[in-house]
């Protein structure tokens, strides 16, 4: 009985924890695929100026990605900033952030922690998401 | 019996261990795998993205994409990313690259030998409206 307990104890651990490490391996890739989703809207230009990065449309179609991944995630977007480092993000809150990265450069993050799908290992397991691309912003010509 | 225990522990754990590393290693290799591959996509849109016809300008720019999204990766060394094709209107574009994934000196070193290599390739097609 006590032998059971021990090893169903440690098999359901064990559980928990793969299915969280899979889904944070899920967001994570979905974190890159809506970062460079973003940073693309934010590389073209907005409607009226060519040459004006287009950084505050670049974070709702980036959330939107994110938001089919990231239960019970708060997510802030910060166009035109940088994300604040990691250790001043709250536990599940997730920072969209398009800024310009250098001449001609246009930048996006995907910085913070997830909330978690198993809540009781939210402690045990930091996992957390930092993802920034960057792109030339688009040229255009006729 | 306790000393048969011992050893059957002393066999297995770091099995078990080892196990736990490589499957970490493999992990992060994926991991690496997308945000080469990412920034490869990126980089060659940004170079259908130059001024039509203008090579030299295209390669700058798919060089800036690829470069400003590989210093934010460094675990991921690379020597850069080289571009081809059709740069005349419509414009189709590949670029590859080629990077290393520093594990030596980790505890993934005791996994998998050396630095793994990854390699990523993207193509992009350009607008046909643009002039040459």
């Amino acid at each position: 009985m006590v032998e059971f307990a021990l090893v169903a104890g440690a098999f359901v651990i064990i559980l928990f924890a793969a299915i969280s490490a899979a889904f944070h391996s899920l967001q994570r890739a979905m974190a890159e695929t809506a970062a460079a989703t973003g940073v693309q809207v934010a590389a073209s230009a907005v409607a009226g100026d060519p040459t004006q990065a287009d950084l505050a449309g670049a974070v709702a179609p980036t959330e939107q990605l994110l938001r089919s991944v990231m239960f019970s995630t708060t997510l802030d977007g910060r166009p035109g900033q940088q994300c604040l480092p990691m250790d001043r993000i709250p536990q599940g809150t997730l920072e969209v952030c398009t800024y310009a990265a250098g001449p001609g450069l246009v930048g996006e993050t995907v910085r913070g922690h997830p909330a978690y799908v198993v809540p009781f290992l939210a402690q045990l397991l930091p996992w957390s998401v930092d993802v920034t691309l960057v792109m030339h912003q688009v040229s255009y010509q006729q | 019996m306790r000393g048969q225990a011992l050893i059957e522990s002393a066999v297995t754990i770091p099995v078990l261990i080892l196990l736990f590393i490589g499957f970490l290693a493999i992990g992060l290799i994926a991991q690496a795998y997308v945000d080469l591959n990412t920034t490869v996509y990126l980089a060659a849109v940004s170079a259908v993205t130059a001024p039509a016809g203008n090579s030299a300008l295209g390669q700058q720019y798919a060089d800036e994409t690829f470069a400003g999204s590989m210093r934010h990766v460094p675990e991921l060394t690379s020597a850069g990313i080289t571009c081809g094709g059709a740069w005349s209107p419509p414009a189709t574009i590949t670029c590859q690259a080629h990077a290393e994934l520093q594990l030596r000196g980790t505890p993934f070193s005791m996994v998998v030998p050396g630095n793994p290599r990854i390699s990523a390739q993207a193509t992009a097609h350009g607008s046909p409206y643009r002039s040459s």
